[in-house]
């Protein structure tokens, strides 16, 4: 299992920094500066000829590269044949001749930040584009190649109706989408709308009804949930973040971006600049069966209890198995004594759930 | 001094009409005080007393005034407690005196406690001198208040000295008048000894400094005293007068004049308030009228909010015993709070000064119960008990009959708020004795009432329905038959203990639901929705539910959210090692407090 590697390369830059946005990233970027791509190169070495089964560029806003600066990084990263190679892209980065020439440098999955089809809502939001200007990324994806094709959805936004939901996934499905990943809305401390809240915020009752709708309406179009915010086509599930809720290695390059390799978890901060002078990673602890656990169960398929005592060690205690028997009576959870899975009633309770179980 | 020179008086008024800043001019009028030493209102020396502008316990002084006459008089003026629940002590501070000045706010006019305690000192065979006071104040109307108080009290009033405590104004006039009209003491010094106790402190030196009023007799150091209610006997160690800031012992206190006497006494229970004092060896035939043991009348539990501090809480409440005779305590345990202790007050001021006191000076997190009162419950074997905690409650089939303490209540308002403030009275059982008129705008309510309906908030409730303006008073009245049962209430199906209460059997059923709203209101949202209930006799009798919590998670999870997400969840379950079980249920102790205080009233 430990096998399989992941490569995530963070690109930290984008047009404009949406309102709701922690992940560490410099707004009023039109591109990626050469000095950022050479030291994700020299950063690479760190791999030591391992070949990653999956590449991953997060942002930031990776489109922002050019289709050369990609081919670059892809090939030094010597990903393993037939490896997933995803792009993260927004909406009005991307033309035809870009998205093919993604294509054409090794990327064979793009992921589009389309959010909502409501203009009105995506402009709240801080994002640069529109709801068309996202239909039209869709189709040149398409044109260009792409069979794999993935969109995030944010739910539980201010003024939020089921139908916008249901626009914004017909959208997407018009669009081709093989992969959804549908995400509530969290106000985070630090952003824009951590100091400003927006007005018109559900209730988390009304959050959790969101949920539970998107998730049924995802189902009956033949997404289906296998995490608790991500849909798929059968078989186009993210091998990428597969490999963290297996708690397989993975490093991440670039500042902000986590690794974990051989159980040791280490990240670079959030500092450009001090990553391209080449700082070193700091370290954050390890991965253990709670890890394990803590990632199995954002998973439909659940908690193996036999490869969790095999691989890790882990085992439940008395206390905790009737915890779970309450759990299963009141609909968060399936268990048949060998395998331990959320319902999607339990997955958006999951906090108090893993609480009691770590 | 001869007795014709000594005056015993007191000072009497309603709330905040000005008796202690009178208090305060009057020592410095008669340089009882030294000017530098001067703090406002030195006669409240509690921390507590200041703050909330009462005298929660009666002290006594002695000055000498220089009168306009040539002469100079002994004053000895004895400060009462402001408030319904001492009253008897107010009444045993007023037994000490042979006069009272009545302190009227020149604006507000005759209040609740001005009646009251007027009445209280005129039944003493009290002298009252009536005087204005706060004229000071734009509002102040004293020729229309002195004719009020004329109609309403029945005494002399237009002549009354105008005052303005706080300024100083007509200071000089109310002692002019208190030489003039209170009379001097009588008694003869070479009787039996007869002395009244109206007070005690404990003092961690001396011990208990016991304030007594000489009727009959002499004491002296040396002399061996006996207690006449207890039989106690002690040997005197000092005896002496009052000084506002200072004890100044004498050679011996005779009939007529008040002073103090200690003699290594431990607790201030030994020397209860009213009790008779006399000598061993020469006992006078009969003790003094009036003395009763003070018994308490409202009770709550009271935990420390950390299981831990249970013997600091104990060590508190023993430290408070030493000065107040009217705290009782016993040990308590509750399934759901642990060790604590059933504590008795003599009324509702009383049990919140306690509690802000164990708090305050002791450092404590409480954790107090519903007040309840005692009821008194005869069992069909003929033996009657005193019931003050519900898990005493006996089983109902055993039960002959039920009585709960009624009060009389006078409510004091204007009569724009008659009409609510009988709304209310209504729903609190009371019935109706008398409306009377106090003068054309302001009324007095008589009704009598269950003390269980009064002890929660009745006070709070009255102000909100007045907008402030009304006030009131009760005393006791005695036990009535009553219809009583026990509710317990449930969570998660699981009874707590420290939930349950006795009450009004009518009154269950809509009682149990507010209760069950409320608790379904405090009791934060978690994993499992659950029940609230409540019970009579096994038979639920109100549910509610706490909705489980719909939405707790980490939408979003990669590979930089991982360690983060675990913090999260650590810290999480760190927070949870703080809540206190009530039943089956965890509890944030703020929501565990909220829960304990909830009463059926909005």
């Amino acid at each position: 299992m430990k096998d399989s590697l992941g490569l995530y390369l963070h690109i930290p830059y984008c047009l404009a920094k949406c309102r709701y946005c922690d992940f560490y990233s410099a707004g009023g970027s039109r591109c990626v500066p050469d000095d950022y791509i050479n030291a994700l190169l020299r950063e690479l070495k760190r791999l030591r000829g391992r070949r990653p089964a999956t590449v991953y560029f997060g942002g930031g806003t990776p489109s922002l590269l050019s289709p050369a600066q990609a081919a670059k990084l892809i090939d030094a990263a010597d990903p393993l044949p037939g490896a997933e190679i995803t792009l993260e892209a927004n909406p009005e980065t991307v033309t035809l001749d870009s998205l093919a020439g993604f294509r054409a440098a090794g990327v064979n999955r793009i992921s589009f930040g389309v959010q909502s089809a409501y203009d009105e809502q995506l402009q709240r939001l801080g994002r640069p584009h529109t709801a068309q200007q996202a239909k039209q990324a869709l189709l040149w994806a398409g044109q260009a190649g792409f069979t794999n094709i993935s969109g995030d959805i944010m739910m539980a936004l201010p003024h939020y109706s089921c139908r916008e939901f249901d626009e914004t996934l017909s959208l997407l499905q018009q669009g081709g989408a093989t992969h959804i990943s549908a995400y509530l809305l969290k106000i985070e401390p630090g952003t824009a709308f951590g100091k400003h809240p927006p007005e018109g915020l559900p209730t988390p009752d009304e959050a959790a009804d969101f949920y539970l709708y998107a998730v049924n309406r995802l189902e009956e179009i033949g997404y289906r949930q296998y995490e608790i915010s991500n849909f798929a086509r059968p078989g186009f599930e993210g091998k990428h973040n597969l490999l963290y809720w297996n708690c397989m290695d993975y490093w991440g390059l670039g500042p902000g971006a986590h690794s974990c390799v051989a159980n040791r978890r280490f990240y670079w901060p959030g500092s450009t600049s001090a990553f391209v002078q080449g700082y070193e990673p700091v370290p954050d602890g390890g991965c253990n069966a709670e890890d394990y656990l803590l990632m199995r169960l954002r998973l439909r398929d659940g908690l193996d209890l036999g490869v969790w005592k095999a691989q890790w060690g882990g085992e439940f205690s008395a206390r905790q198995l009737a915890f779970i028997k309450r759990c299963v009576q009141a609909g968060y959870a399936v268990f048949d004594g060998k395998n331990l899975a959320l319902t999607p009633t339990g997955l958006i309770v999951q906090n108090s759930i893993l609480e009691e179980l770590i | 001094m001869s007795n014709e020179n000594i005056r015993n008086f007191c000072i009497i008024a309603h709330i905040d009409h000005g008796k202690s800043t009178l208090s305060d001019r009057i020592l410095e009028l008669t340089d009882s005080v030294d000017k530098r030493t001067m703090e406002d209102q030195i006669l409240d020396d509690m921390e507590l007393e200041r703050e909330r502008g009462i005298t929660i316990k009666a002290r006594a002084v002695t000055m000498h005034y220089h009168a306009k006459n040539g002469q100079t008089y002994e004053f000895n003026l004895i400060d009462t407690p402001g408030h319904v629940d001492f009253s008897y002590e107010v009444s045993r501070s007023l037994a000490a005196c042979e006069g009272a000045v009545l302190v009227v706010d020149a604006s507000q006019g005759v209040e609740a406690q001005t009646l009251a305690n007027c009445y209280l000192a005129i039944d003493n065979n009290l002298e009252v001198v009536p005087i204005l006071n706060k004229i000071d104040l734009p509002s102040a109307e004293p020729d229309r208040v002195a004719t009020e108080v004329e109609e309403l009290v029945g005494l002399p009033c237009m002549d009354a000295p105008r005052v303005s405590a706080k300024l100083g104004i007509g200071i000089a006039d109310v002692l002019e008048d208190v030489v003039a009209n209170i009379p001097a003491p009588t008694g003869d010094p070479d009787a039996p000894l007869k002395a009244l106790i109206f007070d005690s402190v404990y003092d961690s030196y001396k011990g208990v400094i016991v304030y007594i009023r000489v009727f009959e007799g002499t004491v002296k150091p040396g002399d061996t005293i006996r207690l006449m209610s207890t039989g106690a006997e002690f040997q005197l160690v000092e005896v002496g007068q009052m000084g506002a800031t200072q004890l100044s012992p004498c050679s011996e206190l005779r009939a007529g004049e008040v002073g103090y006497l200690t003699a290594s006494i431990k607790t201030v229970r030994d020397t209860r308030v009213g009790d008779t004092i006399t000598l061993a060896n020469r006992p006078t035939a009969q003790a003094l009228p009036g003395y009763r043991k003070v018994t308490p009348m409202v009770f709550c539990g009271i935990y420390p909010a950390d299981g831990s501090k249970y013997n600091e809480l104990k060590d508190a409440l023993e430290k408070l015993q030493l000065n107040d005779a009217a705290l009782s305590f016993d040990l308590e345990t509750s399934t759901a709070l642990g060790f604590g202790f059933r504590c008795g007050f003599l009324g509702l001021l009383h049990m919140d000064i306690i509690t802000q006191r164990l708090e305050r000076e002791f450092d404590l997190d409480l954790v107090t119960t519903a007040p309840s009162v005692s009821y008194r419950i005869t069992l069909t074997d003929g033996t009657v008990e005193m019931i003050e905690n519900p898990s005493a409650y006996p089983d109902p089939t055993n039960i002959a009959k039920q009585e709960e303490p009624f009060v009389d209540v006078h409510v004091y308002t204007p009569n724009d708020y008659v009409g609510s403030l009988m709304d209310l009275c209504q729903t609190k059982r009371g019935n109706l004795l008398e409306m009377k008129y106090l003068d054309a705008t302001r009324v007095d309510l008589h009704y009598e009432m269950p003390l269980g309906e009064i002890v929660y908030d009745f006070f709070d409730a009255i102000k909100s329905r007045s907008r402030g303006y009304a006030s009131y008073d009760y005393e006791m009245k005695g036990f009535r038959e009553s219809k009583l049962v026990k509710m317990d209430f449930l969570l998660n199906g699981d009874p707590v203990d420290a939930l349950s209460m006795i009450v009004f059997a009518d009154n269950a059923y809509a009682k149990g639901r507010r209760i069950c709203e409320k608790l379904r209101d405090n009791i934060p949202r978690m994993l499992f929705e659950i029940p609230v209930q409540a019970a009579v006799g096994g038979k639920i009798i109100a549910r509610e539910t706490v909705k489980a919590m719909r939405k707790d998670v980490l939408a979003k999870c990669y590979g930089g959210d991982i360690s983060r997400k675990k913090k999260l969840l650590e810290k999480q379950k760190e927070g949870k090692k703080k809540m206190r079980q009530l039943g089956s249920v965890e509890l944030p102790s703020e929501a565990f407090t909220a829960v304990l205080k909830l009463d059926s009233d909005d």
